[in-house]
């Protein structure tokens, strides 16, 4: 069963990028339940990013409210906060290459003075990590020589060491097959399982409908619909997020989204192929 | 652990630099032209006076100087690099270089060109350059911050160019006109115990800072929104690394001119030998600094029997490390 407290929440969220500048989020209300994975959907520049970037306290809301835990996000010290929420960018331009070990240690900043570099415990938390995401095979491995899924699933053991609760993922599975696309799934429930909760932004539905307990709709900066999964990933509501129609399938407990073809795959019984 | 190997070999690389530098250090104050060319013969210290003045209160503070120096470029440049994201930086963005440049020559051209208004005004200028950069960067209209500050410092340097041109243009050409090219160049002549004695309480705490800092460079070369989830404030630790390295670079080209190439080339050879991680890769690339100005310097005293300007050499020698690199492909840019 799920747990019903509410690590984070939100009540009419706004945020512009300056006092004269038009808002581009309003009326931003959700909550987020321990030990649970949300999904962020919206088209190309809905605010996936921006809202991702508030809750991280990147950015300050100009109005409404951000509560973690109960208190608002500004009263967090930013060590603490750090302690609390971990991000995984989309991207993460490596400038210099760093061994996958160091890399990965980066995120025991949280724990670490000022003046402190990391030492044998936080070495040992992050093979623990890097052995848990089976990534010791590349340990000494620079980070820019990997493929594209691991480098994804290191920049993801990085956000593990720093031991967050919640944690944020920027459209994680971009650029990825369908067979690295299933690992880092299978990664995110098994973490819900450990207890940690997450939100990742996603523009593929299929995935939300795979591992999220809640999902939240974004178009144009305005919430199009936030709730449990199986009743929020309707064909209305999708089809209201994107602007275009959208067909949603369930059958046998599943949700499916296919791509719909003007008459391409279209059958009169109304049942979607099977191969 | 199959990262144990490479460690040990790191390891083993640290503990050749330590030993060459030593070697170096103790080496360079036998190496000159008098008593007689190249080796100054130990026996020579006890018996020759003049020897022993030459070594102790010229060649000794020059070599320390020129250690300095190299240390301060290269941790300059690896700061810089890792605080902009970009392999191809080094201390003359920002417009700290040009900065002092300008004011060296100001001080040549309408302040007689004393020693004291040379050095003051190229550290007043060179930190007038990075505020300069730092306060146009703030008021663009772009979003990325490393962008910004990168184009306010082009702006910068080229402006501190030209009045450096205009300059020239005005200089008396006898008397004037050669100082500048002089300074220009680079050299370490004439450095005494007391201009070590100016260096050090800037050069010092201003390295201490970038040395004890050093792994936060790591996470500094993160994405912005990447390195505050790991509790960093990116914006305030890299101003103060900034300060640093730009105090440190300020103070030694006040006494040593410009010197160009060290801090773009000596951080990439460190990286190279030890690993980007700067926890190894910012202390191997000051002692690579220091060793590289003063294998420069030392043939800049010994080669020909007038002195050749240091900063001829570091470029000579800079560019062909970097030619090499490019072509062995160990730059990557």
């Amino acid at each position: 069963m799920m747990k019903e407290r509410a690590l984070l929440t939100t009540e009419s969220l706004r945020f512009s990028y300056g006092p004269r500048k038009p808002e581009v989020l309003r009326g931003i209300s959700m909550k987020i339940r321990e030990s649970s994975i949300t999904a962020l959907l919206g088209p190309n520049g809905s605010g996936k990013t921006t809202l991702l970037n508030l809750l991280l306290g990147w950015n300050s809301a100009s109005g409404g409210k951000l509560e973690l835990a109960g208190r608002p996000i500004s009263a967090f010290s930013r060590r603490e906060r750090s302690r609390m929420i971990g991000l995984v960018p989309q991207e993460e331009p490596m400038s210099f290459e760093l061994d996958v070990l160091d890399y990965v240690l980066l995120g025991r900043a949280p724990y670490l003075d000022l003046l402190e570099t990391p030492g044998a415990s936080d070495r040992h938390a992050a093979r623990e990590v890097l052995d848990r995401l089976g990534l010791m095979g590349v340990l000494g491995r620079r980070v820019t020589a990997l493929s594209g899924g691991e480098q994804q699933l290191v920049s993801l053991a990085r956000a593990l060491v720093q031991d967050p609760s919640l944690l944020l993922l920027d459209e994680p599975l971009s650029h990825l097959d369908i067979s690295n696309t299933q690992r880092i799934l299978k990664i995110l429930l098994d973490l819900k399982s450990g207890g940690k909760t997450m939100l990742f932004t996603t523009h593929d539905p299929n995935a939300a409908a795979a591992v999220a307990d809640t999902v939240i709709l974004l178009r144009k900066g305005r919430l199009v619909a936030t709730g449990p999964m199986e009743k929020t990933l309707t064909s209305d509501t999708l089809s209201a997020t994107y602007g275009t129609h959208v067909e949603v399938i369930r059958a046998g407990g599943r949700i499916l989204i296919p791509l719909h073809m003007e008459g391409r795959n279209e059958n009169k019984s109304g049942e979607y192929p099977r191969m | 652990m199959n990262s144990a190997k490479p460690k040990n070999r790191i390891s083993r690389r640290i503990f050749w630099i330590l030993f060459f530098v030593l070697a170096a250090l103790a080496l360079s104050l036998f190496l000159g032209r008098y008593p007689r060319l190249f080796l100054t013969p130990f026996s020579a210290l006890k018996e020759d006076e003049l020897a022993r003045n030459l070594v102790l209160h010229l060649r000794f503070p020059r070599i320390l100087a020129a250690f300095l120096l190299g240390m301060v470029l290269s941790a300059a440049g690896s700061v810089f690099q890792m605080i902009f994201r970009n392999p191809l930086v080094d201390s003359g963005f920002l417009g700290v270089s040009q900065g002092a440049a300008f004011g060296a020559s100001l001080a040549i051209v309408f302040l007689h060109g004393s020693t004291m208004a040379v050095q003051g005004c190229a550290a007043g200028f060179a930190f007038i350059g990075l505020a300069a950069s730092y306060s146009l960067a703030r008021r663009f209209p772009l979003s990325d911050w490393v962008l910004r500050l990168i184009l306010a410092g082009i702006a910068v340097a080229a402006l501190f160019s030209a009045g450096t041109g205009a300059l020239k243009y005005l200089a008396d050409p006898q008397r004037q006109l050669p100082d500048i090219t002089f300074w220009l160049l680079g050299g370490l002549w004439g450095i005494t115990w007391r201009d070590i004695g100016h260096l050090l309480p800037i050069v010092v705490p201003c390295l201490t800072v970038i040395v004890l800092m050093r792994w936060r460079l790591n996470l500094l070369s993160l994405r912005d929104e990447t390195s505050f989830s790991l509790g960093v404030a990116p914006g305030r630790e890299r101003l103060v690394l900034l300060i640093a390295a730009a105090a440190a670079t300020a103070a030694a080209v006040s006494k040593a001119g410009s010197i160009a190439w060290v801090g773009l080339i000596v951080p990439h050879i460190a990286r190279r030998l030890v690993g980007s991680d700067a926890k190894r890769s910012v202390p191997v690339s000051m002692l690579l600094g220091g060793l590289f100005v003063l294998f420069c310097d030392d043939l800049a005293r010994i080669l020909l029997s007038g002195e050749i300007p240091l900063g001829i050499l570091t470029s000579l020698f800079g560019t062909s490390i970097f030619l090499i690199l490019l072509l062995r492909r160990g730059l990557k840019v």
